[in-house]
């Protein structure tokens, strides 16, 4: 135990998530809302990477997932009383059956058509919220009924209680990943997304694994976006059942770096506090400046950095382990010419 | 002093870092018909690309008719009147017959000329005029093999790279065929040819080349290339 | 009002607001189909179109109709830009790395809009908005039907010229065979050029035609490229004449929808009806024919 804790590899990343744990009680309302948002689009940024990344199947529609996993234990709430806790579990199931139809639809065609019914799914999901106000709430959206403090419900009288919540899950999330990426299960995904004439040839069943992984990173999603749900306590359809959540959705794996297991870690920790701050700075007089920003660096990362951020900023963050204590093997395992410059 | 129409000299080229051909070369008399013969897979097709400039060479020189069109695009060096018709019968599946030869006098402006290339190209070939409105992917192989034969002759190139014209066809088809290349050549054209079916090669050619794994092995005329039975049979499985 | 000149009436509604959708599905379907691209901003390029024409409008009095004589040529300007910056380096990349980076620049031309034009609904409305004749009954408002019209000329238009000039032909040679095309002289990368302009200054064209009788804010262009992709999708993917056909089927299902089952039935069929298509037949109704 003490020999892997001696391991730059783990006491960073450790002492960080450490620091950010002690410091969070201190931190202002906007910047623990900005914190809160992070963990939950690094979910979010996890799970759509599963099938974006790792699957290389563009996913448009991950808003979906979201909408299920928040609207449907809220739903429940109001018409039985059920705590969002169990709430969560139909909430997920919602968007695991919702996977498994598209992906069945759809993994067995080629090329945009799973972005094009990814993208169906989400719009159609918006009119039939919009469309069935009776049960939805319609345009006006639909509040989680207020109940004071009440854990049990996932309600509280401080929103960092919910910072705690998702930084569990992300932590976990982040760890499921850490395993995801070497289990066969991963690899197999991977084969998938990037040659799947390949990948069949060698006996994989790609529209299967493909169907798995996009289950599971629906699971996640939803998951993560009950607790989201308590934390807003009022869903807007046309925020919570729209494409541009989607969007923001993928962005993190996107920039952050698809198909690897920090990429929506990174992504997620530069895209947020930018949204935010800009939405701060210039959502007033100049509404929307910031997306410009956003759309800005999502085609210039496509087009010079296919492999996202972490691809670069990888290197510099190996060559910093291995200069601090007990990093003497880490250049020199992952990186055999370290210190040819 | 022989009069050279393509001479071909020291060309490496591959798909990859690793070379496919290695330092071939090959001399096209004017008005003749060079055969290229070699088992599967030797780099006959590459030898024919890299001439013509679809794979591009990382050595060597290619001289037509007196100019060096080494690293020409393919399109330049159909221009300098270099015409390569690829392995498979390639036609524009969804046109017509009419509007493939369209297509391949892209680069002629001048509607006369175009029709008198036309003219030319359908009495070698009546059966593509009376199909000249059928789309071309609906053709039997012989007549797409006609047309992309007819495609090549509208732009009445100096020289034609023919790239197993005789791959797939029935018999009679590619009696025809040959036909028609002993026919043009009769009329001046000047050949190189790629075949894996001998027997007809070797009555048409004027001079051989045998390739093995991308690399000149032998030539000559076919008189002296089936002196070399060992060889023969050694690539070709030919029981000469 | 007699039911069976309600039907009509409500037919004659849903084909004439098809125009537009058609002309956009155009456009992704001959970008899609030539450059083997896909295009998710393309209807914002719509959306910058009717603010061009209403910025005409405005200005100048020019009439919206009248105006597609300066939008047709400076889209397709805009076009080639396009083409030049976002699609000729990217364009042998997986679709996905087309759709990002669309949706990247659609993210941008929506939030430029916003920050130029706010977010206040712009209309045009001329002095024969309203006008309209009847036939047995139904009535047919010309402006929806003039932009109809127009839109079907831009479809006639466009075939011809793909099937009966030099440049259409090329064009089609390129879908069909790359590189054959370029062994006979085609300079394909002109080729993709001239394919992506036509098919921004459609998706012009779809703009300034439905703007006298439509409206335009920022994100129209979010929904019109929904409709657009449920057309090509139904009429199969780079099929010209199948999205035609489709843009009509689903200019229809989409008025019965709204008027006989009301609210937003109709929007919910026709993205039910893309999920059925892909499911049943993923070549689209009319098969994935080339060009
Ligand atoms: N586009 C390509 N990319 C990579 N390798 C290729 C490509 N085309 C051919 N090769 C390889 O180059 C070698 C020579 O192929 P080539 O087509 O020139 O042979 P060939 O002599 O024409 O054979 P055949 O008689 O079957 O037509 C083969 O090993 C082939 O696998
Ligand atoms: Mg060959």
């Amino acid at each position: 135990m003490t020999a892997v804790l001696a391991s730059p590899r783990i006491y960073v990343p450790l002492a960080a998530l450490i620091l950010f744990i002690a410091a969070a009680p201190w931190f202002s309302p906007f910047y623990l809302n900005m914190a809160i948002l992070f963990l939950l689009f690094a979910i979010w940024g996890h799970a759509w990477n599963i099938i974006g990344g790792y699957g290389n199947s563009l996913s448009l529609g991950h808003a979906a997932f979201v909408a299920l996993g928040a609207y449907v234990p809220t739903l429940m709430l109001r018409a039985f009383d059920l705590t969002p806790i169990v709430g969560a579990v139909f909430g997920m199931l919602a968007a695991i059956a919702v996977a498994a139809f598209v992906g069945w639809v759809t993994f067995r065609l080629k090329g945009a058509y799973f972005a094009i019914a990814t993208l169906a799914i989400i719009t159609l999901l918006h009119y039939l919220t919009l469309h069935f106000r009776g049960l939805t709430g319609g345009a006006q959206g639909v509040s989680v009924p207020f109940r004071g403090h009440d854990p049990l419900y996932l309600q509280f009288s401080s929103n960092l209680y919910y910072f705690y919540i998702l930084l569990v899950m992300a932590v976990l999330v982040t760890w499921i990943m850490q395993r995801f990426d070497r289990s066969q299960f991963g690899y197999h995904l991977r084969a998938a997304g990037q040659d799947e004439a390949a990948a069949q040839s060698i006996g994989i069943d790609t529209r299967q694994v493909k169907l798995w992984g996009f289950m599971m990173s629906a699971a996640i999603t939803a998951a993560a976006a009950t607790v989201y749900a308590q934390f807003i306590y009022h869903l807007d359809p046309f925020y919570v059942v729209h494409i541009q959540l989607s969007i923001l959705i993928l962005l993190p794996a996107v920039i952050g770096g698809p198909a690897t297991v920090w990429g929506p870690v990174v992504g997620a920790a530069l895209l947020v506090p930018v949204e935010q701050l800009a939405q701060r700075e210039l959502g007033g007089t100049y509404a929307g400046a910031q997306l410009i920003l956003y759309g800005l660096v999502v085609i210039l990362v496509l087009r010079y950095l296919p492999e996202g951020i972490v691809g670069i900023l990888g290197r510099y963050y190996s060559r910093l382990l291995a200069r601090l204590p007990g990093g003497d093997d880490i250049g020199g395992k992952s990186k055999p010419r370290r210190q040819s410059d | 002093m022989s009069d050279l129409i393509l001479d071909v000299r020291g060309l490496t080229a591959g798909y990859t870092e690793e070379p496919i051909i290695q330092d071939m070369g090959m001399r096209a008399e004017r008005a003749r018909i060079t055969g290229i013969i070699g088992p599967n897979g030797c780099g006959k097709s590459t030898f024919l690309k890299a001439i013509v400039g679809i794979v591009s060479p990382t050595s060597g020189q290619v001289m037509l008719d007196g100019s060096d069109v080494t690293y020409n695009t393919p399109f330049e060096t159909l221009k300098y009147g270099l015409a390569y018709i690829p392995q498979g019968r390639q036609v524009f599946a969804d046109m017509s017959v009419l509007e493939n030869l369209r297509m391949s006098a892209y680069t002629l402006r001048d509607e006369t000329v175009i029709r008198g290339r036309f003219d030319e190209a359908f009495t070698h070939f009546p059966r593509l005029y009376e199909r000249r409105q059928q789309l071309a992917g609906t053709l039997s192989g012989g007549e797409q093999s006609m047309l992309s034969f007819a495609m090549a002759m509208v732009l009445q190139p100096k020289c034609m790279l023919l790239d197993e014209p005789s791959l797939g066809l029935a018999p009679t088809m590619i009696e025809q065929i040959f036909e028609t290349i002993i026919e043009m050549n009769e009329a001046g054209m000047s050949m190189v040819v790629v075949e894996q079916n001998i027997n007809v090669l070797f009555q048409i050619a004027d001079y051989i080349y045998i390739l093995d794994s991308g690399r000149n092995r032998f030539d000559g005329n076919p008189e002296d290339v089936l002196k070399q039975e060992e060889l023969l049979k050694l690539y070709m499985g030919v029981q000469a | 009002m007699s039911e069976l000149v309600f039907v009509f009436q409500t037919l004659v509604d849903g084909l004439l607001l098809s125009g537009g959708y058609i002309l956009i599905a155009l456009g992704l379907g001959l970008i899609f189909g030539v450059v083997n691209y896909v295009n998710v901003a393309q209807a914002e390029f719509s959306m910058f179109a009717m603010y061009g024409t209403w910025v005409l409008w405005i200005a100048l009095g020019l009439d919206p109709f009248l105006s597609l004589a300066i939008i047709l040529p400076v889209f397709a300007m805009i076009g080639v830009a396009f083409y030049v910056s976002m699609v000729r380096a990217v364009r042998t990349r997986d679709h996905g790395v087309h759709i990002l980076m669309t949706l990247g620049l659609a993210f941008i031309l929506q939030n430029a809009a916003l920050l130029i034009f706010s977010a206040d609904v712009r209309t045009i409305r001329t002095a024969y908005s309203a006008a309209s004749f009847n036939i047995g009954g139904v009535s047919i408002n010309i402006v929806k039907l003039v932009a109809f019209l127009i839109a079907i000329a831009l479809f006639f238009a466009l075939i011809a010229f793909l099937n009966k000039t030099r440049t259409g032909r090329a064009i089609r040679a390129v879908a069909q065979d790359e590189s054959l095309a370029a062994a006979f002289g085609v300079n394909v990368d002109r080729i993709f050029m001239i394919t992506v302009a036509i098919a921004i200054a459609l998706a012009a064209a779809a703009g300034t035609i439905m703007m006298p009788h439509l409206f335009v804010q920022p994100m129209v262009g979010q929904f019109f490229v929904l409709f657009a992709f449920a057309i090509v999708v139904m009429g199969g993917m780079g099929n010209l004449k199948g999205a035609l056909v489709a843009g009509l089927i689903i200019g229809v299902v989409e008025a019965f929808g709204q008027v006989y089952i009301g609210g937003l039935a109709g929007r919910i069929i026709v993205f039910a009806l893309i999920l059925i298509i892909l499911y049943l037949r993923p070549s689209g109704l009319f098969g994935r024919s080339a060009l």
